[in-house]
């Protein structure tokens, strides 16, 4: 797991490192390339995520490639056509693409603090531990809303109530969503 | 002028991922057995839900339970039962229960390869082996 998620974190980072090394680009656009961290969790579940993507500062929204997996073996338990109970280890993540905005603006202790929405567009795969075949695979839609709050020059710490449905009936699925996003600027 | 301080925690993190789990240590406990010898079997744990007067039926399976070989058939009487199995190989296992007369297939797989680990500037391999969870979920 951890050399597939170093090569994914690579290959997500490199183009915004390199896109961020062209001269005064974001000042003539208002693009500059961004990238997250971010855990999605309830008190049932957990998943880490990271990805990269862009910026736009007139706009003050983002777009992004995100990657995000649980890691861990959960048991779940999910119902057969016989009637029978399955009990399954699984591991569960996906691939998304993120569009995100902030909206309004107000001051929470002297920081900058918006209104923050999130449209995830994601591709949900996993793991059975023992068995080849996974779980369903599927594309999903996963809204999230909450507020944003620029500490720093770059630095974006999202905070938000996230509704992600990964087709679990013992994992609710109303999570929170932590995000911390940074941009790269030629400032 | 971009700031290069973004490329710190970056590079941190890429490395992190990349990194391997290092088990050389310079310290000598003589107290611990150390196997030399690559060993060509470890042990395999199956864990169940026992209650008394309910036997748990295992199967264990080479490769996946369902692309994969029956290995062998067990009946279990306690909740924790140990089998020395070849290594190198992936074991699937399925525990099957009877939980308010509801049937309940529990599953889990793991390939069993052995660990190495230092002691008194020798490397010595590690027979904890795997463990299978089939217990109920609670």
């Amino acid at each position: 797991m951890k050399p597939v998620s170093g090569i994914l974190l690579f290959l997500f980072l490199y183009p915004a490192i390199i896109i961020a090394q062209l001269k005064d680009y974001n000042l003539h656009y208002g693009w500059a390339p961004a990238f997250h961290v971010e855990t999605v969790f309830n008190f049932h579940d957990a998943y880490i995520g990271f990805g990269a993507g862009v910026e736009n500062y007139d706009w003050n929204a983002g777009a992004r490639a995100n990657f995000s997996f649980r890691p861990y073996y959960k048991k779940i338990q999910t119902k057969g056509d016989n009637g029978y109970i399955y009990q399954w280890r699984e591991k569960r993540m996906f691939i998304s693409l993120d569009v995100d905005k902030r909206i309004g603006r107000f001051g929470v202790m002297g920081a900058e603090t918006n209104g923050w929405l999130l449209l995830r567009t994601a591709f949900m795969f996993g793991d059975y531990a023992g068995r080849e075949k996974g779980p369903e695979t599927y594309f999903t839609l996963s809204p999230v809303a909450g507020i944003c709050t620029n500490i720093r020059q770059n630095v974006y710490f999202k905070l938000g109530y996230a509704f992600l449905n990964d087709k679990t009936k013992q994992i609710p699925n109303s999570r929170f969503c932590f995000n911390i996003t940074f941009t790269i600027t030629n400032d | 002028m971009i700031k290069r301080v973004f490329y710190i925690p970056v590079l941190l993190v890429f490395l992190f991922f990349l990194s391997c789990k290092g088990k050389y240590s310079e310290e000598c406990d003589t107290s611990i057995y150390c196997e030399k010898d690559k060993p060509d079997s470890s042990i395999l744990t199956l864990k169940v839900t026992y209650a008394v007067g309910n036997p748990v039926p295992v199967e264990v399976y080479e490769g996946y339970i369902d692309n994969g070989s029956l290995y062998f058939r067990d009946t279990l009487y306690e909740g924790e039962v140990a089998y020395y199995v070849p290594i190198d190989k992936r074991y699937a296992a399925r525990a099957f229960y009877l939980q308010n007369g509801q049937p309940v297939v529990t599953t889990d797989g793991n390939r069993l390869k052995v660990q190495t680990f230092w002691n008194c500037e020798e490397r010595c391999y590690d027979l904890d082996g795997i463990a299978l969870d089939l217990e109920l979920l609670r």
